[in-house]
Protein backbone atom coordinates (compact mmCIF):
# COMPACT_ATOMS: atom_id res chain seq x y z
CA UNK A 1 0.00 0.00 0.00
CA UNK A 2 2.80 2.40 0.85
CA UNK A 3 4.14 1.82 -2.67
CA UNK A 4 0.81 2.89 -4.10
CA UNK A 5 0.85 6.09 -2.04
CA UNK A 6 4.40 6.87 -3.23
CA UNK A 7 3.38 6.34 -6.83
CA UNK A 8 0.31 8.53 -6.44
CA UNK A 9 2.42 11.30 -4.91
CA UNK A 10 4.90 11.09 -7.79
CA UNK A 11 2.15 11.19 -10.37
CA UNK A 12 0.53 14.23 -8.79
CA UNK A 13 3.48 16.30 -7.66
CA UNK A 14 2.06 19.38 -5.89
CA UNK A 15 2.50 22.59 -7.89
CA UNK A 16 4.57 24.19 -5.09
CA UNK A 17 7.46 21.78 -5.74
CA UNK A 18 10.05 23.89 -7.58
CA UNK A 19 11.03 22.78 -11.07
CA UNK A 20 8.51 19.93 -11.09
CA UNK A 21 8.31 18.27 -14.49
CA UNK A 22 6.16 15.61 -16.07
CA UNK A 23 5.50 14.40 -19.61
CA UNK A 24 3.41 17.49 -20.36
CA UNK A 25 6.23 19.92 -19.56
CA UNK A 26 7.40 19.86 -23.17
CA UNK A 27 4.10 21.51 -24.16
CA UNK A 28 4.48 24.47 -21.79
CA UNK A 29 5.55 26.76 -24.63
CA UNK A 30 2.53 25.78 -26.70
CA UNK A 31 0.17 26.28 -23.75
CA UNK A 32 1.66 29.69 -22.96
CA UNK A 33 1.40 30.84 -26.58
CA UNK A 34 -2.24 29.79 -26.76
CA UNK A 35 -3.08 31.49 -23.46
CA UNK A 36 -1.39 34.70 -24.58
CA UNK A 37 -3.40 34.61 -27.80
CA UNK A 38 -6.73 34.02 -26.06
CA UNK A 39 -6.02 36.59 -23.31
CA UNK A 40 -5.77 39.19 -26.08
CA UNK A 41 -9.52 38.64 -26.42
CA UNK A 42 -9.63 36.73 -29.69
CA UNK A 43 -11.59 33.59 -30.47
CA UNK A 44 -9.65 30.37 -30.65
CA UNK A 45 -8.93 29.77 -34.36
CA UNK A 46 -8.53 26.06 -33.71
CA UNK A 47 -11.78 25.48 -31.82
CA UNK A 48 -14.54 26.46 -34.25
CA UNK A 49 -17.83 24.55 -33.98
CA UNK A 50 -20.24 24.39 -36.90
CA UNK A 51 -23.64 24.16 -35.22
CA UNK A 52 -25.50 23.66 -38.44
CA UNK A 53 -24.32 23.03 -42.01
CA UNK A 54 -26.81 24.32 -44.55
CA UNK A 55 -24.92 23.58 -47.77
CA UNK A 56 -21.37 22.99 -49.02
CA UNK A 57 -20.81 26.75 -48.78
CA UNK A 58 -22.86 27.84 -45.76
CA UNK A 59 -22.83 26.94 -42.04
CA UNK A 60 -24.09 28.41 -38.80
CA UNK A 61 -21.32 29.33 -36.33
CA UNK A 62 -22.39 30.85 -33.00
CA UNK A 63 -25.81 31.61 -34.41
CA UNK A 64 -24.47 33.41 -37.48
CA UNK A 65 -24.80 32.34 -41.09
CA UNK A 66 -21.21 31.97 -42.26
CA UNK A 67 -19.88 31.48 -45.79
CA UNK A 68 -17.42 28.57 -45.86
CA UNK A 69 -14.18 29.41 -47.65
CA UNK A 70 -11.85 26.94 -45.99
CA UNK A 71 -13.25 23.43 -46.27
CA UNK A 72 -11.53 21.82 -49.33
CA UNK A 73 -15.02 20.81 -50.37
CA UNK A 74 -13.94 21.75 -53.90
CA UNK A 75 -16.69 20.07 -55.88
CA UNK A 76 -19.49 20.57 -53.35
CA UNK A 77 -20.38 16.86 -53.28
CA UNK A 78 -21.25 16.71 -49.56
CA UNK A 79 -24.94 17.45 -50.17
CA UNK A 80 -25.31 15.85 -53.60
CA UNK A 81 -28.71 14.07 -53.54
CA UNK A 82 -27.43 10.90 -55.26
CA UNK A 83 -24.48 10.71 -52.88
CA UNK A 84 -26.69 11.09 -49.82
CA UNK A 85 -29.21 8.52 -51.12
CA UNK A 86 -26.42 5.98 -51.67
CA UNK A 87 -25.16 6.50 -48.13
CA UNK A 88 -28.62 6.10 -46.60
CA UNK A 89 -29.26 2.93 -48.57
CA UNK A 90 -25.94 1.41 -47.46
CA UNK A 91 -26.62 2.38 -43.86
CA UNK A 92 -29.97 0.55 -44.01
CA UNK A 93 -28.67 -2.50 -45.84
CA UNK A 94 -25.18 -2.98 -44.37
CA UNK A 95 -25.33 -1.28 -40.96
CA UNK A 96 -23.41 1.48 -39.23
CA UNK A 97 -19.91 -0.01 -39.38
CA UNK A 98 -17.83 -3.01 -40.34
CA UNK A 99 -16.07 -3.49 -36.98
CA UNK A 100 -13.14 -5.04 -38.80
CA UNK A 101 -9.97 -4.79 -40.84
CA UNK A 102 -10.09 -4.81 -44.63
CA UNK A 103 -8.16 -8.11 -44.60
CA UNK A 104 -10.49 -9.85 -42.12
CA UNK A 105 -14.21 -9.11 -41.82
CA UNK A 106 -14.09 -5.48 -42.98
CA UNK A 107 -14.37 -5.76 -46.78
CA UNK A 108 -17.98 -5.50 -47.97
CA UNK A 109 -19.40 -5.29 -51.47
CA UNK A 110 -19.32 -1.49 -51.05
CA UNK A 111 -15.56 -1.42 -50.51
CA UNK A 112 -15.04 -3.36 -53.73
CA UNK A 113 -17.46 -1.06 -55.57
CA UNK A 114 -15.56 1.93 -54.27
CA UNK A 115 -12.26 0.47 -55.49
CA UNK A 116 -13.89 -0.31 -58.86
CA UNK A 117 -15.02 3.32 -59.11
CA UNK A 118 -11.44 4.47 -58.42
CA UNK A 119 -10.01 2.11 -61.06
CA UNK A 120 -12.52 3.48 -63.58
CA UNK A 121 -11.76 7.08 -62.59
CA UNK A 122 -7.97 6.69 -62.79
CA UNK A 123 -7.71 4.01 -65.48
CA UNK A 124 -5.46 1.84 -63.31
CA UNK A 125 -5.46 -1.90 -62.70
CA UNK A 126 -5.43 -1.60 -58.90
CA UNK A 127 -7.00 0.59 -56.25
CA UNK A 128 -6.69 0.27 -52.50
CA UNK A 129 -9.00 2.15 -50.12
CA UNK A 130 -7.64 3.23 -46.73
CA UNK A 131 -9.62 4.60 -43.79
CA UNK A 132 -8.17 8.11 -44.20
CA UNK A 133 -5.94 9.99 -46.63
CA UNK A 134 -3.41 10.35 -43.84
CA UNK A 135 -3.23 6.58 -43.50
CA UNK A 136 -2.87 6.16 -47.27
CA UNK A 137 0.36 8.18 -47.26
CA UNK A 138 1.47 6.67 -43.98
CA UNK A 139 0.95 3.16 -45.32
CA UNK A 140 2.24 3.53 -48.86
CA UNK A 141 5.46 5.36 -48.03
CA UNK A 142 6.40 3.32 -44.96
CA UNK A 143 5.71 0.03 -46.74
CA UNK A 144 7.19 0.73 -50.18
CA UNK A 145 10.52 2.07 -48.92
CA UNK A 146 12.29 -0.26 -46.50
CA UNK A 147 15.70 -0.48 -44.86
CA UNK A 148 18.46 0.59 -47.24
CA UNK A 149 15.99 2.31 -49.61
CA UNK A 150 15.59 6.08 -49.95
CA UNK A 151 12.53 8.31 -49.81
CA UNK A 152 13.15 11.64 -51.54
CA UNK A 153 10.57 14.26 -50.66
CA UNK A 154 9.79 17.95 -51.16
CA UNK A 155 10.56 20.06 -48.09
CA UNK A 156 6.99 21.43 -48.07
CA UNK A 157 5.38 17.97 -48.06
CA UNK A 158 2.22 17.36 -46.05
CA UNK A 159 2.58 15.99 -42.51
CA UNK A 160 1.20 12.60 -43.61
CA UNK A 161 4.13 12.23 -46.03
CA UNK A 162 6.68 13.10 -43.35
CA UNK A 163 4.98 10.74 -40.91
CA UNK A 164 5.04 7.96 -43.51
CA UNK A 165 8.80 8.49 -43.72
CA UNK A 166 9.22 8.39 -39.94
CA UNK A 167 7.12 5.22 -39.63
CA UNK A 168 9.30 3.35 -42.14
CA UNK A 169 12.94 2.28 -42.07
CA UNK A 170 14.18 4.04 -45.20
CA UNK A 171 16.70 6.87 -45.44
CA UNK A 172 14.94 10.22 -45.84
CA UNK A 173 16.26 12.92 -48.16
CA UNK A 174 14.62 16.29 -48.56
CA UNK A 175 14.90 18.77 -51.45
CA UNK A 176 13.96 22.45 -51.60
CA UNK A 177 10.32 23.05 -52.43
CA UNK A 178 9.49 22.55 -56.12
CA UNK A 179 13.18 22.88 -57.07
CA UNK A 180 13.95 20.63 -60.03
CA UNK A 181 17.66 21.43 -59.75
CA UNK A 182 17.77 20.59 -56.05
CA UNK A 183 15.94 17.29 -56.63
CA UNK A 184 18.30 16.38 -59.48
CA UNK A 185 21.40 17.19 -57.42
CA UNK A 186 20.26 15.15 -54.44
CA UNK A 187 19.31 12.12 -56.52
CA UNK A 188 22.74 12.34 -58.13
CA UNK A 189 24.42 12.06 -54.72
CA UNK A 190 22.58 8.87 -53.73
CA UNK A 191 24.04 5.39 -54.27
CA UNK A 192 23.23 4.33 -57.85
CA UNK A 193 22.12 0.84 -56.82
CA UNK A 194 19.81 1.96 -54.00
CA UNK A 195 16.05 1.85 -54.65
CA UNK A 196 14.36 5.24 -54.36
CA UNK A 197 10.81 6.49 -53.92
CA UNK A 198 10.31 10.11 -54.94
CA UNK A 199 7.22 11.65 -53.32
CA UNK A 200 5.65 14.72 -54.92
CA UNK A 201 2.36 16.56 -54.54
CA UNK A 202 0.29 17.91 -57.43
CA UNK A 203 -0.94 20.92 -55.44
CA UNK A 204 0.84 22.07 -52.28
CA UNK A 205 -1.90 22.97 -49.86
CA UNK A 206 -0.33 25.83 -47.94
CA UNK A 207 0.31 28.24 -50.82
CA UNK A 208 -1.87 26.52 -53.40
CA UNK A 209 1.01 26.26 -55.85
CA UNK A 210 1.37 23.47 -58.38
CA UNK A 211 4.43 21.23 -58.90
CA UNK A 212 6.35 21.44 -62.22
CA UNK A 213 5.85 17.71 -62.73
CA UNK A 214 7.18 17.29 -66.32
CA UNK A 215 10.52 18.91 -65.40
CA UNK A 216 10.67 16.92 -62.17
CA UNK A 217 9.90 13.64 -63.92
CA UNK A 218 12.61 14.40 -66.51
CA UNK A 219 15.12 15.06 -63.72
CA UNK A 220 14.13 11.88 -61.88
CA UNK A 221 14.45 9.77 -65.04
CA UNK A 222 18.12 10.75 -65.32
CA UNK A 223 18.75 8.61 -62.25
CA UNK A 224 18.28 4.85 -61.97
CA UNK A 225 16.01 2.87 -59.65
CA UNK A 226 13.44 5.58 -58.94
CA UNK A 227 9.69 5.11 -58.51
CA UNK A 228 7.38 8.12 -58.34
CA UNK A 229 4.41 8.68 -56.03
CA UNK A 230 2.24 11.77 -56.49
CA UNK A 231 -0.23 12.92 -53.83
CA UNK A 232 -3.22 14.43 -55.63
CA UNK A 233 -5.28 15.24 -52.53
CA UNK A 234 -5.86 18.84 -53.69
CA UNK A 235 -5.96 18.15 -57.41
CA UNK A 236 -8.55 15.38 -57.80
CA UNK A 237 -11.75 16.36 -59.54
CA UNK A 238 -10.76 19.46 -61.45
CA UNK A 239 -7.28 19.11 -63.03
CA UNK A 240 -6.90 17.20 -66.29
CA UNK A 241 -9.38 15.99 -68.91
CA UNK A 242 -10.70 13.28 -66.58
CA UNK A 243 -10.23 15.23 -63.36
CA UNK A 244 -7.49 12.88 -62.18
CA UNK A 245 -5.17 15.61 -61.01
CA UNK A 246 -2.23 17.81 -61.86
CA UNK A 247 -0.23 14.82 -63.16
CA UNK A 248 -2.93 14.26 -65.81
CA UNK A 249 -3.19 17.93 -66.74
CA UNK A 250 0.60 18.14 -67.14
CA UNK A 251 0.74 14.93 -69.20
CA UNK A 252 2.99 12.73 -67.05
CA UNK A 253 0.53 9.88 -66.46
CA UNK A 254 2.85 7.24 -67.92
CA UNK A 255 5.69 8.24 -65.61
CA UNK A 256 3.89 8.12 -62.27
CA UNK A 257 3.87 4.79 -60.44
CA UNK A 258 1.48 5.60 -57.60
CA UNK A 259 -1.24 8.17 -57.03
CA UNK A 260 -2.38 8.78 -53.46
CA UNK A 261 -5.59 10.66 -52.78
CA UNK A 262 -8.35 11.34 -50.33
CA UNK A 263 -12.15 11.25 -50.14
CA UNK A 264 -12.21 14.19 -47.74
CA UNK A 265 -11.83 16.94 -50.31
CA UNK A 266 -13.43 16.79 -53.78
CA UNK A 267 -15.14 13.44 -53.08
CA UNK A 268 -16.87 14.99 -50.06
CA UNK A 269 -16.67 12.30 -47.39
CA UNK A 270 -13.72 10.66 -45.60
CA UNK A 271 -11.18 8.00 -46.57
CA UNK A 272 -7.99 7.65 -48.56
CA UNK A 273 -6.67 5.62 -51.44
CA UNK A 274 -3.75 4.63 -53.61
CA UNK A 275 -4.12 3.65 -57.27
CA UNK A 276 -1.45 1.99 -59.42
CA UNK A 277 -1.00 -0.30 -62.38
CA UNK A 278 2.02 -2.07 -60.95
CA UNK A 279 1.55 -5.83 -61.49
CA UNK A 280 2.49 -6.66 -57.90
CA UNK A 281 0.49 -3.87 -56.28
CA UNK A 282 -2.08 -6.14 -54.59
CA UNK A 283 0.58 -7.47 -52.19
CA UNK A 284 0.33 -4.13 -50.40
CA UNK A 285 -2.94 -5.33 -48.88
CA UNK A 286 -0.96 -7.88 -46.88
CA UNK A 287 2.18 -5.88 -46.15
CA UNK A 288 0.84 -2.43 -45.36
CA UNK A 289 0.26 -2.03 -41.62
CA UNK A 290 -1.87 1.17 -41.67
CA UNK A 291 -4.18 -0.77 -44.04
CA UNK A 292 -4.26 -4.03 -42.07
CA UNK A 293 -4.34 -2.89 -38.45
CA UNK A 294 -7.32 -0.56 -38.48
CA UNK A 295 -11.06 -0.88 -39.05
CA UNK A 296 -12.33 -0.32 -42.58
CA UNK A 297 -14.60 2.57 -43.56
CA UNK A 298 -18.31 2.26 -42.71
CA UNK A 299 -20.55 0.99 -45.55
CA UNK A 300 -22.32 4.35 -45.83
CA UNK A 301 -19.01 6.13 -46.35
CA UNK A 302 -17.75 3.88 -49.15
CA UNK A 303 -21.18 4.04 -50.81
CA UNK A 304 -21.13 7.85 -50.78
CA UNK A 305 -17.52 7.85 -52.02
CA UNK A 306 -18.21 5.45 -54.90
CA UNK A 307 -21.25 7.44 -56.03
CA UNK A 308 -19.39 10.74 -55.77
CA UNK A 309 -16.33 9.45 -57.68
CA UNK A 310 -18.49 8.20 -60.56
CA UNK A 311 -20.30 11.55 -60.71
CA UNK A 312 -16.97 13.41 -60.69
CA UNK A 313 -16.10 11.63 -63.96
CA UNK A 314 -18.71 13.79 -65.65
CA UNK A 315 -18.47 17.02 -63.67
CA UNK A 316 -17.24 19.37 -66.40
CA UNK A 317 -19.67 22.11 -65.44
CA UNK A 318 -18.63 22.07 -61.79
CA UNK A 319 -14.96 22.20 -62.80
CA UNK A 320 -15.65 25.29 -64.90
CA UNK A 321 -17.42 27.03 -62.03
CA UNK A 322 -14.66 26.14 -59.56
CA UNK A 323 -11.95 27.55 -61.82
CA UNK A 324 -14.03 30.64 -62.54
CA UNK A 325 -14.46 31.24 -58.79
CA UNK A 326 -10.77 30.68 -58.11
CA UNK A 327 -9.68 33.09 -60.84
CA UNK A 328 -12.12 35.77 -59.68
CA UNK A 329 -11.15 35.52 -56.00
CA UNK A 330 -7.44 35.59 -56.85
CA UNK A 331 -7.65 38.68 -59.02
CA UNK A 332 -10.10 40.37 -56.64
CA UNK A 333 -7.89 39.89 -53.57
CA UNK A 334 -4.81 40.94 -55.49
CA UNK A 335 -6.55 44.09 -56.72
CA UNK A 336 -7.54 44.92 -53.13
CA UNK A 337 -3.84 44.89 -52.28
CA UNK A 338 -3.40 41.61 -50.44
CA UNK A 339 -0.19 39.61 -50.82
CA UNK A 340 -1.05 36.15 -52.16
CA UNK A 341 0.82 32.84 -52.10
CA UNK A 342 0.94 32.60 -55.90
CA UNK A 343 1.15 35.24 -58.64
CA UNK A 344 -1.53 33.47 -60.65
CA UNK A 345 -4.50 31.30 -59.59
CA UNK A 346 -2.85 27.89 -59.87
CA UNK A 347 -5.39 25.79 -57.94
CA UNK A 348 -8.56 26.16 -55.85
CA UNK A 349 -6.49 27.27 -52.85
CA UNK A 350 -5.68 30.94 -52.51
CA UNK A 351 -3.46 31.95 -49.60
CA UNK A 352 -3.37 35.45 -48.19
CA UNK A 353 0.02 36.12 -46.60
CA UNK A 354 -0.04 38.31 -43.50
CA UNK A 355 2.81 39.84 -41.55
CA UNK A 356 2.57 38.04 -38.20
CA UNK A 357 0.38 36.04 -35.85
CA UNK A 358 -1.33 39.10 -34.36
CA UNK A 359 -2.39 40.42 -37.76
CA UNK A 360 -3.37 36.97 -39.00
CA UNK A 361 -5.58 36.25 -35.98
CA UNK A 362 -7.11 39.75 -36.05
CA UNK A 363 -7.95 39.37 -39.71
CA UNK A 364 -9.25 35.84 -39.25
CA UNK A 365 -11.52 36.94 -36.40
CA UNK A 366 -12.74 40.04 -38.23
CA UNK A 367 -13.77 37.86 -41.17
CA UNK A 368 -15.54 35.40 -38.89
CA UNK A 369 -17.45 38.16 -37.11
CA UNK A 370 -18.87 39.39 -40.42
CA UNK A 371 -19.70 35.86 -41.59
CA UNK A 372 -16.75 34.32 -43.45
CA UNK A 373 -14.78 31.25 -42.41
CA UNK A 374 -11.25 30.74 -43.74
CA UNK A 375 -8.38 28.58 -42.42
CA UNK A 376 -5.66 30.18 -40.39
CA UNK A 377 -2.25 28.54 -40.79
CA UNK A 378 1.01 29.32 -39.08
CA UNK A 379 4.50 27.89 -38.62
CA UNK A 380 5.61 25.15 -38.50
CA UNK A 381 2.84 23.99 -40.86
CA UNK A 382 3.54 26.88 -43.25
CA UNK A 383 6.60 27.44 -45.47
CA UNK A 384 9.23 30.04 -44.55
CA UNK A 385 7.61 30.97 -41.24
CA UNK A 386 4.63 32.67 -42.86
CA UNK A 387 1.21 33.39 -41.34
CA UNK A 388 -1.55 32.61 -43.78
CA UNK A 389 -5.28 32.83 -44.26
CA UNK A 390 -6.00 29.97 -46.61
CA UNK A 391 -9.07 30.20 -48.79
CA UNK A 392 -10.34 27.17 -50.65
CA UNK A 393 -13.10 27.61 -53.17
CA UNK A 394 -16.07 25.43 -53.98
CA UNK A 395 -17.80 24.88 -57.31
CA UNK A 396 -21.03 25.71 -55.46
CA UNK A 397 -19.95 29.21 -54.40
CA UNK A 398 -22.29 31.50 -56.32
CA UNK A 399 -21.16 34.64 -58.10
CA UNK A 400 -22.97 36.62 -55.38
CA UNK A 401 -21.06 34.79 -52.65
CA UNK A 402 -17.69 35.44 -54.30
CA UNK A 403 -18.66 39.12 -54.51
CA UNK A 404 -19.66 39.09 -50.82
CA UNK A 405 -16.38 37.36 -49.91
CA UNK A 406 -14.34 40.08 -51.62
CA UNK A 407 -16.38 42.77 -49.84
CA UNK A 408 -15.75 41.07 -46.50
CA UNK A 409 -12.01 40.86 -47.13
CA UNK A 410 -11.96 44.56 -47.95
CA UNK A 411 -13.85 45.50 -44.76
CA UNK A 412 -11.78 43.20 -42.51
CA UNK A 413 -8.55 44.33 -44.15
CA UNK A 414 -9.31 48.00 -43.51
CA UNK A 415 -10.58 47.35 -39.96
CA UNK A 416 -7.45 45.45 -38.94
CA UNK A 417 -4.90 47.51 -40.82
CA UNK A 418 -3.95 44.57 -43.04
CA UNK A 419 -4.96 46.82 -45.94
CA UNK A 420 -3.67 50.37 -45.99
CA UNK B 1 39.57 23.13 -78.47
CA UNK B 2 42.29 20.51 -78.07
CA UNK B 3 44.88 23.10 -77.11
CA UNK B 4 42.55 24.84 -74.72
CA UNK B 5 41.75 21.56 -72.97
CA UNK B 6 45.46 20.67 -72.63
CA UNK B 7 46.19 24.10 -71.22
CA UNK B 8 43.39 23.75 -68.65
CA UNK B 9 44.42 20.28 -67.53
CA UNK B 10 46.87 21.26 -64.86
CA UNK B 11 44.75 23.89 -63.07
CA UNK B 12 41.78 21.52 -63.07
CA UNK B 13 43.85 18.71 -61.56
CA UNK B 14 45.19 21.16 -59.03
CA UNK B 15 41.66 22.24 -58.10
CA UNK B 16 40.60 18.63 -57.56
CA UNK B 17 43.54 17.98 -55.25
CA UNK B 18 42.81 21.19 -53.46
CA UNK B 19 39.21 20.15 -53.03
CA UNK B 20 40.12 16.70 -51.70
CA UNK B 21 42.46 18.22 -49.19
CA UNK B 22 39.88 20.75 -48.12
CA UNK B 23 37.17 18.10 -47.70
CA UNK B 24 39.17 15.98 -45.28
CA UNK B 25 40.65 18.69 -43.09
CA UNK B 26 38.53 18.88 -39.93
CA UNK B 27 39.50 22.43 -39.00
CA UNK B 28 38.80 23.67 -42.52
CA UNK B 29 35.40 22.00 -42.42
CA UNK B 30 34.71 23.53 -39.00
CA UNK B 31 35.61 26.97 -40.36
CA UNK B 32 33.47 26.49 -43.40
CA UNK B 33 30.46 25.40 -41.32
CA UNK B 34 31.05 28.31 -38.93
CA UNK B 35 30.94 30.67 -41.91
CA UNK B 36 27.59 29.13 -42.95
CA UNK B 37 26.25 29.50 -39.40
CA UNK B 38 27.17 33.19 -39.20
CA UNK B 39 24.17 34.66 -41.07
CA UNK B 40 21.80 32.69 -38.80
CA UNK B 41 23.76 33.41 -35.58
CA UNK B 42 21.61 36.33 -34.48
CA UNK B 43 22.82 36.36 -30.88
CA UNK B 44 26.50 36.20 -31.85
CA UNK B 45 27.10 32.96 -29.92
CA UNK B 46 30.77 31.91 -29.88
CA UNK B 47 30.97 28.71 -31.91
CA UNK B 48 32.69 25.59 -30.54
CA UNK B 49 32.26 21.88 -31.12
CA UNK B 50 29.81 21.87 -28.19
CA UNK B 51 27.51 24.61 -29.52
CA UNK B 52 23.99 23.20 -29.95
CA UNK B 53 21.69 24.24 -32.81
CA UNK B 54 18.41 24.11 -30.90
CA UNK B 55 19.67 25.23 -27.46
CA UNK B 56 22.53 27.70 -27.99
CA UNK B 57 21.66 29.04 -31.43
CA UNK B 58 17.89 28.79 -30.76
CA UNK B 59 17.17 27.67 -34.32
CA UNK B 60 13.71 26.51 -35.25
CA UNK B 61 13.11 23.57 -37.57
CA UNK B 62 12.84 25.82 -40.65
CA UNK B 63 16.22 27.42 -40.02
CA UNK B 64 17.78 24.00 -39.49
CA UNK B 65 16.28 22.83 -42.79
CA UNK B 66 17.70 25.78 -44.78
CA UNK B 67 21.05 25.40 -43.08
CA UNK B 68 21.32 21.66 -43.76
CA UNK B 69 20.51 22.22 -47.43
CA UNK B 70 23.27 24.85 -47.64
CA UNK B 71 25.79 22.53 -45.99
CA UNK B 72 24.80 19.66 -48.31
CA UNK B 73 25.41 21.84 -51.35
CA UNK B 74 28.67 23.30 -50.00
CA UNK B 75 30.20 19.84 -49.54
CA UNK B 76 28.20 18.00 -52.25
CA UNK B 77 26.93 15.43 -49.77
CA UNK B 78 23.57 14.18 -48.47
CA UNK B 79 22.78 14.47 -44.78
CA UNK B 80 19.66 12.31 -44.51
CA UNK B 81 16.93 13.29 -42.07
CA UNK B 82 17.80 10.09 -40.18
CA UNK B 83 21.34 11.43 -39.68
CA UNK B 84 20.09 14.94 -38.89
CA UNK B 85 18.10 13.52 -35.97
CA UNK B 86 21.40 12.46 -34.36
CA UNK B 87 23.18 15.77 -34.92
CA UNK B 88 22.68 18.28 -32.10
CA UNK B 89 26.03 20.11 -31.95
CA UNK B 90 28.38 21.78 -34.40
CA UNK B 91 31.06 19.19 -33.52
CA UNK B 92 28.72 16.34 -34.46
CA UNK B 93 27.92 18.08 -37.75
CA UNK B 94 31.62 18.60 -38.52
CA UNK B 95 32.31 14.91 -37.83
CA UNK B 96 29.40 13.88 -40.04
CA UNK B 97 30.63 16.11 -42.89
CA UNK B 98 34.21 14.75 -42.52
CA UNK B 99 32.88 11.19 -42.74
CA UNK B 100 30.45 11.85 -45.62
CA UNK B 101 33.05 13.79 -47.63
CA UNK B 102 35.52 10.93 -47.27
CA UNK B 103 32.87 8.46 -48.50
CA UNK B 104 31.92 10.66 -51.44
Amino acid sequence: MSDAIDTAADAHTPPEVPGARDLFSKFDGMIAEREALLSAGVRDPFAIVMDEVKSPTLAVIKGKDTILLGTYNYMGMTFDPDVIAAGKRALDEFGAGTTGSRVLNGTYQGHKECEDALKAFYGTSSAMVFSTGYQANLGMISTLAGRGDYVVLDADSHASIYDGCFLGDAEIVRFRHNSVEDLDKRLGRLPVDALKLVVLEGVYSMMGDVAPLPAMVAAIRKHPNCMILVDEAHGMGFFGANGRGVYEEQGVEDDVDFIVGTFSKSVGTVGGFCVSSHPKFEVMRLACRPYVFTASLPPSVVATAATSIRKLMHAGEKRERLWKNSRRLHSGLRDLGFTLGTDTPQSAIISVILTDQVQAVAMWQALLEIGLYVNMARPPATPAGTFLLRCSLCAEHTDEQVGEILGMFERAGRATGALA
Amino acid sequence: MGAARAGAAYPRFHRMKEKNRRMTDRQTIFDSIAAQVAPFNKKGVALTDATTFAGDLEWDSLTVMDFVAAIEDEFEIIITMNMQAEIETIGQLVDAVVKLSAEG
